[in-house]
């Protein structure tokens, strides 16, 4: 197919691939250098394992200590505190090792001097559930400035947003492939897609009432047009007893909430 | 008259391309390219019916005209003569000479190797009649319309030295060859049962000109019992051979039934049969054919602990297929213009699925064709050679006695075993 696009990275411990159509491709290759470099900017703040970045030092060196951070971290932060409170304490991007504990018990944010300091010895802040959602938010804002129309951006197949359409069709049709059935079938134009649960059939979200892994072999798949929203809750409803779902969801907008089958 | 070898000579030498040829599992190596030694081969057509006729234009077909000659037809049905001159003519091929009874065309001409096509009851005297006379035989499956019949066919090849193949063109396909190639590498796994089939809607009757009534049996001759076991030798043989292949073993037991239901015309032969054959690690072939229905047409199911195969539409199924990455399908999807849905978000396969899963091919570089080209090339080859892998006989010879005990079973309703007498 003519003015078709498509490349892939290792960004964010992840598979990131970036579909476009329709325009020519180097006009695409100048929105894929755009994204590639936007994505590294985003993992020198945001990336717990990068110890050039913003937030391992902060990790490093938060507790007990006011430590300075930047706007862009200092408002994620607040934005995850939040989300905290909307999903009733389970999405926690500092759950480590802190068993029942919520985020604002383990962290005090002085916005007005852009400062942080963690109130435990063990606080570790982890923007695993949230970070590209992040990511994806900026990429969002990088094809409106370059007007793409047609887009399919993926971390992992589990983190997608999509603008416009497939070429042979009104709509990118994908469909929720859980545990058990290949689920019902999602017509995206505008959207996010955001899908929590098992990786490769091993646990790696962490409830943080209880400081274990999650188990269960269920998954999650939120539709929405909001992708850190779409991220936060899906790792939430993870996380959470299913008694409180209903109460969770009714938090977020969203056009679908799809489980597979446990 | 080809000049012939001794006996031992022919025979040390099959049994050698034999193993050979039984390891390699590809009786041709699955090319067209002949070795040219300057001879060309003289070849007759005996039965130049509709099968003769395709038979005569597939080798026509083929770039090799410099190896062989046909020189001479036999049959004893002036319309299928001249149907089968035509083709001559549309060749541009020499006029062969023609023969009514195939003792005259062997007593009265020099012949390398003749190919037989004629009705089932008459393949067994005629085959013997020419290796007997020294010519080579490629003879149409099933070997013969009786179980003596057909194992003196075998004799005679073994008596006389002179190479007999069976039809079983599957064996030449390159998509059956591969695909049973993977099934012995273990690709299948353990394989507990094939499941094969053959279906057809219409009555399966060629035309009696109106003025000969008389003609009903000789044109029509798969219908009735003293030319033709029906269904079975005319379709479920190739089907068995296959079983047979694949499994690397003969069945030990047969039982089946069968009927006439739908076409009550006066044939002998069902119109409809059931069977199942035991083979000794516990194998099932189960097998039914019928001439009222086509939804499900033609195939060979070979299950096994691993995975699916489906020889007739080249594919198969794994038990476990590895996750096709979305992403990854979608990019196909939009290159190939295909629109349909990408799956995400799935970290593991599950069985209950496998309706979704469309499969993957066994082989993409299909020949066309069934590989009936290639076992006419196969058999000139041989002839140059002097010489034929002795398996492929074998694979033919199981394959028509079990065939035939399997049309015992239906009509004693018991289960059938080989007599001793028969095995090889």
């Amino acid at each position: 197919m003519k003015n078709f696009y498509h490349s892939s990275h290792f960004a964010m411990n992840t598979r990131l691939d970036i579909i476009l159509w329709g325009c020519e491709e180097s006009y695409y290759a100048q929105v894929d250098n755009k994204i590639h470099t936007t994505i590294k900017a985003l993992e020198l703040i945001y990336s717990r394992f990068d110890n050039k970045s913003e937030l391992y030092k902060l990790n490093d060196t938060a507790y007990n200590n006011y430590t300075k951070l930047s706007n862009t971290l200092l408002k994620s932060i607040n934005q995850c505190l939040e989300y905290s409170v909307k999903t009733t304490g389970y999405f926690n991007i500092g759950f480590l090792n802190n068993q029942g504990m919520e985020l604002h018990d383990l962290i005090e944010v002085r916005s007005h001097s852009n400062t942080i300091k963690y109130l435990y010895p063990n606080v570790k802040l982890d923007f695993g559930g949230i970070g590209k959602g992040i990511a994806l938010k900026h990429i969002e804002l990088i094809l409106n400035a370059y007007n793409i129309e047609n887009a399919i951006i993926s971390f992992g197949e589990s983190s997608v947003l999509t603008r416009g359409k497939h070429p042979h069709g009104s709509y990118w049709p994908f469909s929720f492939q859980d545990q058990h059935n290949f689920g019902e079938s999602l017509k995206l134009n505008n959207h996010m897609v955001s899908i929590s649960g098992l990786h490769n059939n091993t646990p790696h979200i962490i409830n943080p009432e209880s400081g274990k892994l999650v188990s269960d072999s269920r998954a999650v798949c939120i539709v929405n047009n909001d992708p850190i929203a779409a991220e936060v809750l899906s790792t939430a409803l993870i996380a959470a007893p299913q008694n409180l779902h209903q109460q969770i969801i009714k938090s977020f907008t969203q056009e679908k909430v799809l489980y597979s089958k446990s | 008259m080809a000049q012939k070898e001794g006996r031992r000579e022919f025979l040390k030498r099959s049994v050698l391309a034999s193993a050979g040829a039984a390891l390699a599992l590809s009786p041709i190596n699955n090319t067209l390219a002949l070795l040219t030694n300057g001879k060309k081969v003289k070849l007759g057509y005996i039965g130049v019916g509709g099968r003769g006729q395709h038979l005569l234009r597939l080798l026509f077909d083929q770039q090799i005209s410099s190896d062989y000659e046909v020189v001479t037809i036999c049959d004893n049905y002036q319309p299928s003569i001249d149907a089968a001159l035509e083709i001559f003519k549309e060749y541009g091929r020499p006029v062969p000479k023609i023969f009514l009874s195939h003792q005259k065309m062997v007593k009265n001409i020099a012949l390398d190797g003749v190919v037989v096509a004629t009705p089932l009851f008459a393949h067994a005297h005629i085959s013997i009649d020419c290796m007997n006379a020294g010519i080579h035989v490629l003879c149409e499956k099933a070997m013969a319309r009786t179980l003596d019949d057909t194992k003196a066919m075998y004799d005679t090849h073994i008596k006389t030295g002179s190479i007999l193949l069976i039809g079983h063109q599957r064996i030449f396909s390159k998509v059956y060859t591969n695909a049973i190639n993977q099934i012995h590498n273990g690709k299948l796994g353990e394989i507990g049962q094939i499941r094969a089939y053959w279906h057809r809607n219409n009555d399966w009757r060629r035309p009696v000109p109106k003025n000969k009534p008389y003609l009903e049996k000789k044109i029509n001759w798969r219908l009735y019992n003293e030319y033709s076991a029906g269904l079975l030798t005319e379709l479920m043989s190739h089907q068995l051979q296959i079983a047979n292949w694949a499994l690397k073993q003969n069945p030990t037991s047969v039982m089946g039934t069968g009927s006439i239901r739908y076409w009550k015309d006066g044939r002998q032969v069902d119109d409809n049969i059931a069977l199942i054959y035991s083979y000794p690690d516990g194998t099932q072939f189960v097998y039914d054919s019928l001439n009222c229905n086509k939804k499900y047409g033609c195939q060979e199911h070979i299950l096994g602990s691993k995975g699916a195969m489906e020889l007739e539409t080249n594919k198969f199924y794994s038990e476990n297929p590895p996750q096709a990455p979305g992403i990854l399908q979608l990019i196909n999807d939009i290159e190939k213009d295909v629109f349909r849905d990408a799956q995400i978000g799935g970290a593991s396969w599950v069985p209950e699925t496998a309706v979704k899963y469309e499969g993957e091919t066994i082989i993409t570089n299909k020949q066309k064709g069934d590989g009936t080209a290639e076992e006419l090339v196969h058999f000139i080859k041989c002839i140059q050679k002097k010489s034929a892998p002795e398996w492929i006989l074998k694979e033919g010879y199981n394959t028509s006695i079990w065939t035939l005990l399997g049309e015992q079973a239906i009509e004693s309703g018991t289960k059938i075993t080989c007599p001793e007498k028969y095995l090889i």
